[in-house]
């Protein structure tokens, strides 16, 4: 019983400081990818620009698979008591839909499109199944690039 | 044969629709990955071996679906959408459908 | 048509709450509900278990007749002395009492369900006089009167069934499975009332209380032996020294006399001691 109690104190410890480190690591990445890919438009949108420019068009996609770490599950275990907000897994799915985003406006940025249209998310919890063990997500994200035709 | 999720495709006027068209992939994970996965689970962080895992599964799905396009003499599938659900534990299963018509 | 892409600031879709304050919050309002709850469990429990006929509390309790030893000299003594005790308590006839003495050098008497009293080797062999021995089998008998040990048992099953409750694992019984319960947990209250009650009866014995308090004196010395004595407020025994004093006052109340005229132990008690 005491064994098992000083294993989850240090698997918290662990999960904390590592999993901080690695957030902010991966946050400090998303934001230095998404300036460098800003200037790429990506919008909901269906209906082609009416520009005159004859478009290719291909399916691009992007995803990701994140997991949450130890002291974040606890703690969202902890808020399921409780009920209200479940702070702990904002960040995680704002992590892996920013990322999915980031894969898949590089896919559609180096076959050169000027734009990404319909983009949909699709997002699946890995351990559905698994009862307690629900923290991690798959995230896809995909749209139609517009590449303009070189005539 | 080309694939969007647009419903329409400017310039190409659709002559034919050939109705729904699916491809689904389901995957489990292997033990190997499951390791690094649960080690993963407690610091956090990418678990790489999963998106591969599922890009895969994706690729192979769209695969089928356009294996069923060609089967019934589509050139292209319009409205593509994607639909991800776990089916058990650590098993996925990956499911594309559009629509298959013929362009001009 | 133009497309633009301005930069949406951080921070809106992510709380900028800190994770270890959360941590902390939730964690102190986890333990206040569950000792919350804990506590109204033992109340309950303990409620619930004084309604208990006594007949079904001796029916819990049959697992001691089957351990009890053979008549001893010693034990025929004992159990006459505690007869004496419950005469002079005015016990009801339906709550017999039933003395076991443990033969092993442990520093220890308790009293469980169904009015079972165990005396161990090592706590008897300290007794200067018969007078301190009716105390101690007074003080255990007062806690049968009290109903306390179904009490006890009736918080521990309250307990640890919200345990299983929250836990979802019924791998321990509601009432144990062994079913001798030695964990008695009196509360300070308990314990007082006890003291009161057995003082009473020996006043009313002997003429008089000589010699019961010396019990508190061997119960000093063998917490201070033992180990670094506990601050009261953990202990669920008073500290002697406090139950010493409260009984001095009652004895004063009532100006009871403590005659150092009291009674001696039989020639044989120690032989006795340890042949059983």
């Amino acid at each position: 019983m005491i064994y098992q109690i000083i294993w989850v104190l240090a698997l918290l410890v662990v999960g904390y400081i590592i999993g901080t480190y690695l957030e902010r690591k991966h946050y400090r990445s998303i934001l230095k990818r998404e300036e460098a890919l800003r200037s790429l438009p990506v919008v909901a949108s269906k209906y082609l620009p009416e520009d005159g420019v004859s478009y290719q068009q291909t399916l691009v996609m992007g995803n990701v698979t994140i997991s949450v770490d130890y002291f974040k599950r606890f703690l969202a275990t902890l808020h399921n008591f409780f009920g209200g907000r479940v702070t702990s897994y904002e960040s995680l799915l704002d992590r892996a839909r920013r990322e999915a985003m980031l894969r898949m406006k590089s896919q559609a940025a180096s076959q050169q499109a000027s734009l990404v249209l319909n983009v949909k998310y699709e997002t699946a919890s890995i351990y559905k199944g698994s009862g307690s063990n629900i923290g991690s997500v798959e995230v896809l994200a995909y749209g139609t690039a517009l590449i303009p035709k070189s005539t | 044969m080309l694939i969007s999720n647009l419903e329409i495709i400017p310039d190409r006027k659709v002559v034919k629709h050939l109705g729904l068209v699916q491809g689904s992939s389901v995957r489990a994970k292997h033990v190997g990955r499951d390791i690094m996965a649960s080690l993963k689970n407690i610091l956090g962080g990418e678990l790489v071996g999963y998106t591969e895992l599922l890009s895969e599964s994706r690729e192979e799905a769209m695969d089928r679906l356009k294996a069923q396009a060609e089967s019934i003499g589509a050139n292209a599938i319009l409205n593509v959408r994607f639909s991800t659900s776990s089916v058990a534990q650590g098993a996925a299963e990956i499911y594309v459908y559009g629509t298959a018509v013929v362009l001009e | 048509m133009k497309y633009e892409t301005p930069k949406i600031p951080e921070g809106i879709n992510v709380s900028k709450t800190h994770p270890l304050k959360t941590f902390t919050v939730l964690i102190a309002g986890m333990l206040a509900v569950l000792l919350l709850s804990a506590w109204l469990l033992g109340l309950g429990g303990g409620y619930l278990a004084k309604k208990l006929p006594y007949s079904q509390e001796l029916r819990l309790a049959e697992t001691y007749q089957e351990v009890a030893a053979p008549q001893t000299e010693l034990l025929f003594y004992l159990q006459q002395l505690a007869d004496r005790v419950a005469a002079a308590m005015e016990l009801s006839d339906s709550m017999p009492v039933t003395i076991h003495y443990v033969s092993e050098p442990v520093d220890n008497a308790f009293a469980t369900i169904g009015g079972n009293i165990f005396l161990y080797k090592g706590l008897l062999q300290k007794l200067p006089s018969e007078n301190t021995l009716a105390m101690l089998i007074a003080h255990e008998i007062a806690h049968v009167a009290h109903r306390d040990p179904i009490v006890s048992v009736g918080q521990n099953a309250a307990i640890s069934m919200g345990m299983m409750v929250l836990l979802g694992n019924a791998d321990s019984g509601i009432l144990g499975s062994t079913g001798l319960y030695t964990q008695m947990n009196f509360s300070r209250d308990m314990e007082t009332a006890a003291d009161v009650r057995g003082l009473n009866a020996v006043q009313r014995i002997y003429g008089h209380v000589g010699g019961a308090l010396d019990l508190y004196k061997i119960l000093e010395s063998v917490s201070a032996d033992s180990s670094v004595s506990q601050p009261e407020f953990f202990s669920t025994h008073p500290q002697s020294s406090t139950r010493l004093d409260d009984l001095n006052n009652l004895i004063q109340k009532h100006s009871w006399q403590q005659s150092p005229d009291v009674k001696l132990l039989p020639d044989d008690f120690s032989a006795w001691l340890s042949e059983g």
